[in-house]
C-alpha cells in the first residue's frame, strides 16, 4: 500500500515540478500580465500617495498596510501565504517594515521573487 | 537461517526470559508513531494565528505546505530513530521486525508528505508567475535555507527510488540507505533556518528540534559509528558443521561475556574472517538456551556461499538479543510448529531446549522440505521426539505430497483451533499457510509468524 501511494506521490511532484520548469521556459507571456505588473507600468496619475497616518490606521491583522522602501502594501490577503508566517507581519501592520524586510527579520534578505510578489499588493506610494 | 533483503524470522511479544504469560498482541507503536507526527499539526493549531490558515486557496496551500513539512519532518526524525534496533522498540512492535515494518511504512509516508510539502508553497509563486514558480523550485544564492531543503529532499528521492522500486544486492541497498541520514540532516539545517512558525512557536520549534537531535545522535550511532558504539558480544568461531541442503551449522565460544538467549531469538552477526566481506546479517540462534552459542546458515546468495570456508577462531561480533518468537512466550502449552526448510534452525532451538519442565507441552512440528536430499537435522529432531514423547515430529516432504497445506494439518493434528501456531519459512509459504488458517476459522491471535523484513 505504502509503495503505492509513494509512487503516486512521486508522479504528481515529478508532473508538476517539471510543469512548471517546463512552463517558466515556453509561456513568456506570463512575465509580461505578473512580473511587469509594477508601479512604473501604471499611469502616473493613478498612484495613490498615502500618508504615514493614513497608513497607521491599518494596523490590525485583517487590514494590515506596510510601508516598505517608501511604497506602501496592503498585506492582510497575503499574511496566512507568507512563507515566514502571519506572525511575522502582524507585528509591522500600519508601520514602516523596510529594514525588516530588506533583512528578512535579521535573518538575509528576501528574494527576487518575494520582491515580484509584493508587487501584487502594492497601494500606492508613501507622501513625502 | 539467514536473511536475504526479505526472508522471514519472527512475531511475538518480546518477555524476559522464562517468563510464560501469552500477553495480547497490542501495536502500541503504531498509535504512538502515528500521534507523535501529527503532533506538530496540534501545537501548530494551538501556537499559531490559524483563523485565517485556510481562508483561501492562497492560505490554504500555505498552510498546508507549512503542515505537511512540519508533519513530515517530525515522521522523519521519528522513522530514523526507530532504526536505532534498540531492543526496547520490541516492547511496542511485537518484535523488532515490526518495528522495521513500520519503519518502512513511515518513512514512505514522510516522503511523501515532504513531496507534497514544496508542491503546496509553489502555489502562492504560481499566482505571480511560472518563472517565479520555477525559481522557487532551483537553488538561489539568495536562499540557502531552501536550498539546503532542496537538496535534502533531491538525496531522499534518489535513496527512497532505490529502496523501492530497485532489487539490488542488501548490502549495497544497505549502503544507499545510509544517504538518508545525510538527506535528513540537509532537512533539518533547513528547518532551522527556514524561520515562519518555526522560529515564533517556541514549543513547535522544541518538539521538532528534540525530535531532530535524536534522529541524528541516532544516525551517528547506529550507521556511522556502529562499530564504536553499539555493545556486543566478542565471540570466536569454535566449530563448522556440514549438513545435507547446503547448510552449515557454525558453533561460537565467548571471548569474554557471554550471552544468553532464549530458544527462538536471533542476533546480529558481523563475522570478521578471510572468507567473507564484513557484512551484518541477521541468524536465528539454532543451539538450546544455555549451550554453547550456535546458528545454523544455508547457502543462500553470494556471502553465504561462502560461509563454508570459515576458519575456527575466526573472530564474530554479536548484537543480541532480538526478537521472542519462542514456545515459551505463548501461554497456551498446546502448539503446532510449522517449519519451511531451513526455517526450521529457531524450532531447532527449541527442540533442543526442551527439558523436564517443558513435559505438559503438546508440540507437532511439521517440517516441510522440497525433497529427500535436503533433510537436515531430521534425525537429531527425532531423537529429541524420543525422548520428549510430547514433541511429535511430521515429516513433509514437498516433491512427494505436494505443498503442506491446512488440510494436511488437520489430518495430523486433532483440534487445530485449540492449538498456537508457530510459523517459520520462506514468506510466500508462511503468508499462504496463514491466509488458510484464518479461512479455516483460526483466530489470527492463535497465529505467530517468524518475520523479518529488511526492505
Amino acid at each position: 500500500m505504502i509503495k503505492n501511494l509513494v509512487t503516486v506521490s512521486l508522479i504528481v511532484f515529478l508532473l508538476v515540478s517539471v510543469g512548471i520548469l517546463g512552463a517558466s521556459i515556453f509561456v513568456k507571456q506570463d512575465d509580461a500580465e505578473n512580473n511587469k505588473l509594477p508601479v512604473a507600468t501604471l499611469p502616473q496619475s493613478s498612484i495613490a500617495t498615502i500618508t504615514i497616518n493614513q497608513v497607521a490606521q491599518h494596523n490590525s491583522r485583517n487590514d494590515c498596510w506596510m510601508i516598505i522602501s517608501g511604497k506602501v502594501y496592503s498585506l492582510a490577503n497575503y499574511m496566512t501565504a507568507h512563507p515566514g508566517g502571519a506572525s511575522t507581519i502582524i507585528p509591522l501592520c500600519g508601520k514602516d517594515g523596510t529594514s525588516a524586510f530588506a533583512t528578512q527579520g535579521g535573518q538575509g534578505s528576501h528574494s527576487q521573487t518575494a520582491r515580484n510578489l509584493l508587487v501584487k499588493y502594492y497601494v500606492g506610494d508613501l507622501a513625502k | 537461517m539467514e536473511n536475504k533483503k526479505i526472508l522471514s524470522r519472527h512475531s511475538g511479544i518480546p518477555q524476559k526470559a522464562g517468563q510464560n504469560s501469552g500477553l495480547p498482541r497490542f501495536k502500541a507503536g503504531w498509535y504512538i508513531l502515528t500521534a507523535l507526527s501529527l503532533m506538530p499539526a496540534i501545537i501548530w493549531f494551538f501556537g499559531s494565528s490559524t483563523d485565517l490558515a485556510f481562508g483561501d486557496l492562497s492560505s490554504f496551500s500555505k498552510t498546508m505546505g507549512d503542515l505537511t513539512g512540519l508533519c513530515g519532518m517530525a515522521m522523519f526524525s521519528l522513522v530514523m530513530i526507530l532504526s536505532a534496533r534498540l531492543k526496547f522498540f520490541e516492547k511496542f512492535f511485537n518484535g523488532i521486525n515490526e518495528s522495521y515494518t513500520a519503519h518502512h511504512f513511515f518513512g514512505g509516508l514522510s516522503f511523501c508528505l515532504l513531496l507534497f510539502h514544496p508542491l503546496f508553497l509553489s502555489y502562492n509563486y504560481l499566482l505571480v508567475s511560472f518563472q517565479s514558480a520555477a525559481l522557487f523550485f532551483l537553488p538561489s544564492l539568495d536562499n540557502w535555507a531552501k536550498n539546503f531543503g532542496s537538496v535534502g529532499l533531491f538525496i531522499m528521492i534518489i535513496t527512497l527510488c532505490i529502496t523501492f522500486y530497485m532489487r539490488l544486492k542488501y548490502q549495497i541497498w544497505k549502503f544507499t540507505h545510509k544517504f538518508m541520514g545525510i538527506a535528513f540532516i540537509f532537512a533539518f539545517v533547513h528547518m532551522l533556518l527556514i524561520g515562519g512558525d518555526l522560529a515564533t512557536n517556541q514549543p513547535l520549534k522544541i518538539y521538532l528540534l528534540v525530535l531532530g537531535v535524536l534522529a541524528i545522535a541516532t544516525y551517528f550511532y547506529r550507521t556511522l559509528f556502529a562499530d564504536y558504539l553499539v555493545r556486543v558480544f566478542d565471540y570466536k568461531v569454535k566449530n563448522i558443521t556440514s549438513y545435507p541442503d547446503k547448510i552449515w551449522e557454525i558453533e561460537f565460544e565467548p571471548k569474554n561475556r557471554i550471552l544468553s538467549f532464549v530458544p527462538g531469538q536471533f542476533a546480529f552477526i558481523k563475522l570478521y574472517s578471510r572468507a567473507l566481506t564484513k557484512e551484518l546479517h541477521p541468524f536465528s540462534f539454532s543451539s538450546a538456551e544455555g549451550d554453547s552459542l550456535k546458528i545454523a546458515i544455508k547457502e543462500l546468495g553470494d556471502w553465504t556461499d561462502r560461509v563454508g570456508n570459515l576458519k575456527v577462531g575466526d573472530l564474530a561480533k554479536i548484537e543480541a538479543p532480538f526478537g521472542s518468537f519462542s514456545f515459551k512466550n505463548f501461554r497456551n502449552k498446546k502448539q503446532i510448529w510449522i517449519a519451511g526448510g531451513i526455517g526450521v534452525t529457531p524450532f531447532l532451538s527449541m527442540a533442543r531446549s526442551l527439558s523436564e519442565k517443558d513435559l505438559d507441552y503438546k508440540i507437532d512440528l511439521y517440517y516441510s522440505v522440497k525433497d529427500n536430499n535436503c533433510l537436515a537435522f531430521v534425525e537429531e529432531l527425532k531423537k529429541i521426539s524420543e525422548t520428549y514423547k510430547n514433541l511429535k515430529i511430521i515429516l513433509w516432504v514437498s516433491a512427494e505430497k505436494g505443498f503442506l497445506n491446512f488440510d494436511s494439518i488437520k489430518t495430523n493434528t486433532p483440534n487445530v483451533e485449540q492449538r498456537d501456531i508457530l510459523i517459520c519459512g520462506p514468506s510466500s509459504m508462511m503468508s499462504i499457510l496463514k491466509k488458510q488458517f484464518l479461512n479455516g476459522g483460526i483466530n489470527k491471535k492463535q497465529i505467530h509468524m517468524e518475520e523479518f523484513k529488511l526492505y
